[in-house]
């Protein structure tokens, strides 16, 4: 039979194990055709407890999206092989559910994201606090639905 | 306290009990900033900033709206790299009033309020401080501790740097401070890198302005002008997403890995100044005199802007000029001229081919010539653009 003290700690790892779990590494897929935004996205959202992988243009993000399951995937709208717009409009029209936020300096950002089905955009210049509350509510809520 | 410190809590001693300037136990600069505010009556004993009364104040904050939207991501990046350490981060008008302060709990407040929005730190008022000293100077300027002029800002190390406009007006002036000396060393190259992300803020207020004159000066179609304004905001953006790594970096001790990211961050700036430098001249209808025209330069930054718009065409594009080349000519005239060439050199080569836009002295003429090759297909000129030779350092006669 375990001490008391021994048996505080086994709730406490107990607690600390469903914790764990509850909070799973969430993985994100970063698609831009910049190297050093990618590798600067991909440092900040991997400190915040990301898991993340990188695509380095349109058709690449397409073919590791089929691949793999991410939790949600940042777009670059303006990207070699095919646009951002592109991939989230195929993935839709291949009934992919992934959640997309679609990042671009478009002035109509908000028409752009809706027209292809992404659930959140960010307006180009974002800041890293702005991406990670989109993240949050994109990976959080339902998807299918673009907003800002 | 360290030397510096000493020198100068010894320099205001004597000034408040003596009125006299001692020289040499000031910085070169702090001295000329305290012989200012002595010239203008600034009073060393003031235990704090004055300050304009509230209605001024939001005048004041109504009419510099674009300089404090440009300023607040900067600011908010300097108030994260200053991390655990008690700071400010501020931003000034170009007269040395403060528009916006932003910092810890306890420095903004705290029992010894920091100065806040339409805080007076003109030199002439506030004698020598972080927003006023740069201001007078024209340049970054650094002050530690007693080496503020009055008292009541004696517990920081401010470091400032002034802010210019679009058309290199002075737009204002950001500042950090510190309690700590060594924290504020850390903080000086984003503070530096923070001007520079403001100023090309308020560039790219223009850019965003000028898309319609692009399209009526160059007559580009307004579809490709806009998705070339998306990529130079881009270049922007890059900036400042790589700035903020950086800052978070600081405040992580991660140093080494920050000051590769400001240079990043800078390059991304610098090649956005370039890149909007080049738009505006392709925005301009209207003929310049003739001045030396470093084609080597523009056909590179040219050849930037133009860069993502190859790639989502699937088009090698590369730049060949190996010496400097200079053509006397219409900066604005051969700007346009320049990128339609590249622009229909794009078009000629198609998807999976290869544009070459070539730099070459010959004789007294410079010519740039776009070389198009569609995929599988022989190279052809795509344009030409011979220009009479500016001065490039090169004797006539051997050009």
């Amino acid at each position: 039979m375990p001490s008391l003290l021994e048996g505080v700690q086994v709730l406490a790892m107990e607690a600390g194990a469903t914790d764990v779990r509850a909070r799973r590494r969430r993985t994100v897929l970063v698609a831009d055709d910049d190297a050093d935004v990618r590798a600067a996205l991909a440092e900040a959202l991997a400190d915040e407890g990301w898991d993340v992988h990188e695509a380095e243009n349109g058709r690449e993000a397409l073919e590791r999206i089929e691949a793999g399951a991410y939790d949600v995937v940042l777009l670059d709208h303006r990207m070699p092989e095919m646009t951002g717009g592109d991939v989230c409009r195929e993935l839709r029209a291949r009934g992919r559910g992934v959640r997309v936020v679609m990042l671009t300096a478009a002035a109509a950002v908000r028409d752009l994201a809706a027209e292809v089905g992404a659930d959140a955009w960010l307006g180009k210049p974002y800041g890293l606090d702005e991406l990670f509350d989109v993240l949050e509510r994109a990976s959080d809520g339902p998807s299918g639905r673009a907003a800002g | 306290m360290d030397g510096l410190a000493e020198s100068a809590f010894e320099a205001h001693r004597r000034y408040v009990s003596t009125g006299r300037l001692v020289g040499d136990l000031l910085r070169e600069s702090t001295l000329r900033a305290w012989e200012r505010a002595h010239r203008l009556g600034a009073d060393a004993r003031l235990p704090k900033a004055e300050h304009l009364g509230l209605r001024e104040t939001e005048r004041l904050l109504g009419a510099r709206r674009d300089v404090l939207a440009a300023a607040e991501p900067y600011l908010h990046l300097l108030s994260r790299a200053a991390g655990e350490d008690r700071h400010a981060a501020m931003l000034g008008d170009a007269s040395g009033v403060v528009l916006r302060t932003l910092g810890d709990e306890r420095t903004i407040y705290g029992p010894e309020p920091f100065p806040s929005a339409g805080a007076l730190l003109d030199e002439g008022v506030a004698g020598a401080n972080g927003i006023g000293t740069p201001l007078a100077e024209g340049d970054y300027v650094e002050l530690v501790g007693p080496e503020h002029f009055i008292e009541g800002f004696h517990a920081f190390t401010c470091q400032g740097i002034p802010v210019h406009g679009p058309s290199g007006e002075r737009a204002g002036v950001v500042s950090v401070s510190v309690r700590r000396t060594a924290a504020a060393a850390r903080l000086r190259r984003i503070l530096v890198c923070s001007a520079k992300g403001i100023e090309a803020e308020l560039l790219r207020g223009r850019v965003e302005e000028d898309v319609r004159r692009v399209v009526a000066a160059a007559g580009f179609d307004e579809a490709l002008v806009e998705t070339l304004r998306q990529d130079l905001v881009q270049s922007a953006a890059a900036g400042r997403l790589r700035a903020e790594s950086a800052a978070r970096g600081v405040a992580r001790d991660r140093l080494s890995e920050s000051a590769r990211l400001l240079a990043l961050a800078e390059r991304s700036i610098e090649a956005f100044r370039r890149q909007a430098a080049a738009w505006f001249r392709l925005a301009s209808s209207e003929p310049a005199p003739t001045s030396d025209v470093a084609l080597h330069e523009l056909v590179d930054t040219l050849a930037e802007l133009g860069r993502t718009e190859a790639s989502t065409r699937l088009v090698d594009l590369h730049v060949d000029a190996p010496t400097a080349v200079y053509a006397t000519a219409d900066v604005g005239a051969i700007t346009r001229a320049l990128f339609g060439g590249l622009l229909r050199s794009l078009e000629r080569a198609g998807a999976g081919g290869r544009v070459i836009l070539e730099v070459r002295r010959a004789g007294d003429t410079r010519t740039v010539r776009g070389i198009a090759a569609a995929q599988g297909r022989a190279p052809v000129e795509a344009f030409r653009l011979a220009l009479p030779g500016g001065d490039d350092g090169v004797p006539t006669g051997t050009r």
